[in-house]
């Protein structure tokens, strides 16, 4: 006989009880939740999520050196850019590249008195996700007026005057326009923390964009005309979310302006970021 | 129970077999088929938003300042590249004595410095907001009911500790021919006719008395002065000058749960110098105008040229870069937070301000400590009203320059004098908080011989930001139903009730017009608000017409506004 050998004896009269446990799965348990979750689920692929397009503010990051005159360690912020236009000389000769506008063919009036086809000219910078032009995005634009940047001397028939030059000292106040990116906030919509920047300039004058490259073709051996596009045009632009900054970095390896072998080297802070005026082959 | 009795098989008769026995038990099922439809629920875009709405405690502020000064205090001093930038105040007099008299320019002031080249200090853009004032965001956290208070009346100092109350000062009056007894208080005492007094001061043994009538007959008395009814008090007790402090009773029979607390509102800061973005708003102007004058070179020290400016009516813009997570933050009634401040401390770095004592340069006080003229209270040697906020400093040609050090997040410091009701669950501001700066008497005289108690300029720190609003009516439950009993509530030992106010829903707003809409997008919400910022001269905004005690004069409002 296979039983428990359990007896249940009788006790005068006293009644006598047998708890037998039966197993309960209670199969609406969470139905509701379930159902809210389905529910939230369902919502959420009728109508998206909500995403997050607030745009944050970064600056160029600080610069710390070491300053010889205080003796102490110092910082600064500007991000100065320098942008060369093409004079019609040769090739050959990197005098043929100046930091004026006009190498570019605007007169000293025109840009003294700040004249329409003057004024309506602007630097445009793009910046890309990769350097490859077939596949490349262009994500921001920053526009630089004319209106801005440094001066120099002229001479305006006889007469001595300031007019303004291609090369801005860009800052947290003064000149402005174009120091800051405007980039988005959260990553979880485009996780990018790498641009890579190329130039233009818009000629009001003559009516056409003029693209700009890192290095005078000048600089380059051999053919003036052939050169890696991947190198040449751009510069790199690194985001850094956690302390809402960027830096940019020279990425033509004939670039030595920034040191000897100056690849990676950062640009705009002691050294400018050297645009010159891209010439194509008649 | 049923007499249901289990035999063994084998004592069933002689000889019976043992056999195994089942008790056979049924269970009844009950099942429901779901219809369709039945949960088909129609998608509400509104609803939807509004859920995440109330959901949401992820805040990004957005403070607009409009910054009111009046830079009136003229001085002289002997360091150069500030002689050579005053706003020269009677310049033919400075040619004749070779000193120079003048304002500090507005950029002193104001709260963007531009690039001025005055060769005191390497100039970098990046704190061209950050030179003279300081912003941050914080938000009460703790209420400090043993700081020591002073009040300066006919010349003595009245001192006392936060949770002692409001202190007065008696006068006896006749009110429509009663006699009553006059306590003039130095702040909004808050009570209304019928509400009872704890006074600290004793008749017979009895400190409790019922409030009879508010004011003396000058306009907006009633906010500062109560009277009891006299029935013929004798004795000293309620003499006039007699000084003590009352704390509010709203309900003489339930005194314990029904007598205010009075304390210092402690604030945390919850952000660092750099992560409030301080722009001005375009072209943006207050209605004040700015003044210039041209300096014309044979009237001054270094025979240049130029304009100086005394004043800027500029609008500021004050953003925090990174979200503000409210969730779990709780206020100083540890409820959740519902209001954030915008804290703009001066820091001075040019040098003109804050000359230090034990290291502070920075005094604090209270809208009461604001007299006509400057009381012990504000002087330098007065530890008490030091703030925590240490100076640093460096030398120049052989002259110190002190300023400021910033707030980083997690840092404390005071606020507002405050009543709390529990029973009523109300915060109510008694005395505003008030910071002063005063030159550097080193650097810039402004009296003729030096003073450790010289004129300056008081400002408001902390400007409040709405973000939640609490109800206008009390909530009570039930101890059975603590369930639904939210975590800030208190418990009325009295009333073996809870206590309450529940928290309006965001986009809610009362027939009190109380409530906030804020934007809600990105899955944040947007508060904003209009700060107005004064630097406040000394003595222009006060008189002591009223019996000894100071009281700040308001700007009126009607009964149409």
């Amino acid at each position: 006989m296979d039983v428990n050998k359990i007896q249940i004896r009788q006790e005068g009269f006293v009644d006598r009880e047998i708890t037998i446990p039966v197993q309960l799965t209670w199969d609406y348990l969470g139905l509701d939740q379930s159902i809210e979750e389905y529910e939230a689920n369902i919502i959420e692929q009728v109508v998206g999520i909500g995403g997050d397009f607030e745009v944050d503010r970064f600056p160029n990051a600080p610069y710390t050196f070491f300053n010889t005159a205080t003796n102490r360690y110092d910082e600064i912020t500007d991000l100065q850019y320098e942008f060369n236009f093409y004079s019609g000389g040769s090739l050959s000769a990197s005098t043929s590249w100046g930091c004026n506008y006009q190498m570019e063919g605007f007169t000293t009036d025109e840009i003294y008195y700040y004249t329409n086809n003057f004024s309506n000219s602007f630097f445009k910078l793009d910046f890309y996700d990769n350097v490859d032009e077939k596949r490349q995005k262009n994500y921001i634009t920053i526009i630089i007026p004319t209106q801005q940047g440094l001066t120099m001397d002229a001479l305006m028939q006889r007469t001595p005057v300031k007019i303004k030059k291609p090369y801005f000292v860009l800052d947290y106040v003064g000149d402005k326009e174009g120091f800051f990116v405007y980039w988005l906030k959260k990553r979880n919509f485009l996780d990018i923390d790498t641009f890579f920047m190329a130039a233009k300039f818009y000629d009001a004058k003559k009516g056409y964009f003029v693209k700009m490259m890192n290095i005078p073709q000048s600089s380059l051996l051999g053919d003036k005309y052939t050169f890696d596009n991947t190198k040449c045009f751009y510069y790199r632009v690194k985001l850094d979310y956690e302390k809402h900054n960027y830096q940019v970095f020279n990425m033509n390896p004939y670039q030595n302006a920034y040191s000897q072998n100056g690849l990676n080297q950062r640009a705009g802070v002691t050294v400018p970021i050297k645009w010159y005026e891209y010439v194509n082959p008649k | 129970m049923n007499k249901y009795t289990i035999i063994p098989s084998g004592l069933r008769y002689k000889s019976a077999p043992a056999v195994d026995q089942e008790i056979s038990l049924s269970l009844e099922q009950q099942s429901q088929q779901i219809t369709e439809y039945d949960r088909s629920q129609s998608i509400s875009l509104a609803q939807i938003y509004d859920d995440e709405r109330q959901l949401n405690n992820i805040f990004r502020p957005t403070f607009k300042v409009n910054y009111f000064y009046a830079n009136t205090y003229t001085g002289t001093t002997n360091y150069t590249p500030f002689v050579n930038t005053l706003y020269y105040a009677d310049q033919i007099a400075s040619m004749d004595n070779k000193i120079w008299k003048g304002f500090p320019q507005y950029y002193e002031f104001d709260f963007y410095r531009p690039d001025v080249s005055d060769q005191h200090i390497t100039y970098r853009a990046k704190s061209a907001y950050t030179y003279n004032w300081t912003y941050y965001v914080s938000y009460p956290h703790k209420n400090n009911y043993d700081k020591q208070l002073s009040y300066t009346l006919n010349g003595t100092s009245l001192t006392w500790y936060a949770n002692q109350g409001i202190p007065f000062y008696i006068k006896n009056n006749v009110q429509n021919g009663n006699n009553v007894i006059s306590f003039q208080c130095i702040s909004p005492h808050g009570l209304s006719v019928g509400e009872y007094v704890e006074l600290s001061i004793n008749y017979n043994n009895i400190k409790l008395f019922q409030v009879y009538s508010l004011g003396n007959d000058n306009f907006g008395s009633d906010v500062y002065i109560f009277n009891l009814f006299n029935v013929g008090y004798s004795g000293a007790t309620f003499a006039n000058n007699v000084t003590g402090t009352f704390k509010r009773v709203t309900n003489p029979d339930n005194i314990l749960e029904t007598t205010s607390k009075y304390y210092v509102r402690e604030h945390k800061i919850i952000t660092n110098l750099e992560d409030c973005i301080m722009t001005k708003n375009a072209f943006e102007k207050n209605v004040f105008p700015e003044e210039r004058q041209f300096e014309f070179s044979s009237i001054t020290p270094n025979r240049v040229s130029r304009v100086s400016q005394k004043t800027s009516s500029n609008s500021y813009n004050i953003t925090v870069n990174y979200d503000l997570n409210l969730n779990d933050v709780i206020d100083n009634q540890k409820r959740p937070v519902s209001e954030l401040f915008l804290t703009i401390i001066n820091k001075g770095y040019t040098g003109y301000f804050n000359k230090p004592n034990n290291g502070i340069g920075l005094k604090q006080g209270w809208e009461f400590n604001l007299t006509s003229t400057a009381n012990y209270w504000w002087d330098g040697t007065n530890l008490k009203s030091n703030t925590n906020i240490k100076t640093s400093a460096y030398t120049l040609s052989s002259k110190t320059f002190y300023y400021n050090q910033n707030l980083m997040s997690g840092d404390t410091m005071d606020g507002d004098f405050c009543e709390w009701n529990d029973y009523d669950q109300t915060e109510r501001v008694v005395a505003p908080y008030y910071q002063k700066i005063k030159y550097n008497q080193d650097v810039f005289q402004i009296t003729s011989t030096g003073d450790t108690n010289a004129p300056g300029f008081y400002y408001e720190p902390h400007t409040s930001m709405t973000v939640r609003v609490f109800s206008d009516y009390i909530e009570t439950g039930d101890i059975q139903f603590v369930d639904n009993v939210p975590a800030y509530s208190y418990f009325s030992n009295s009333d073996q009730q809870f206590r309450w106010r529940d928290i309006y829903s965001y986009g809610f707003i009362d027939n009190l017009d109380r409530g906030v809409d804020y934007p809600f997008l990105n899955r944040a919400q947007y508060p904003f608000k209009e700060v107005q910022f004064r630097l406040i001269p000394e003595g222009i905004n006060y008189n002591s017409a009223l019996l000894g005690v100071s009281y700040p004069v308001k700007p009126l409002i009607d009964g149409c506004e």
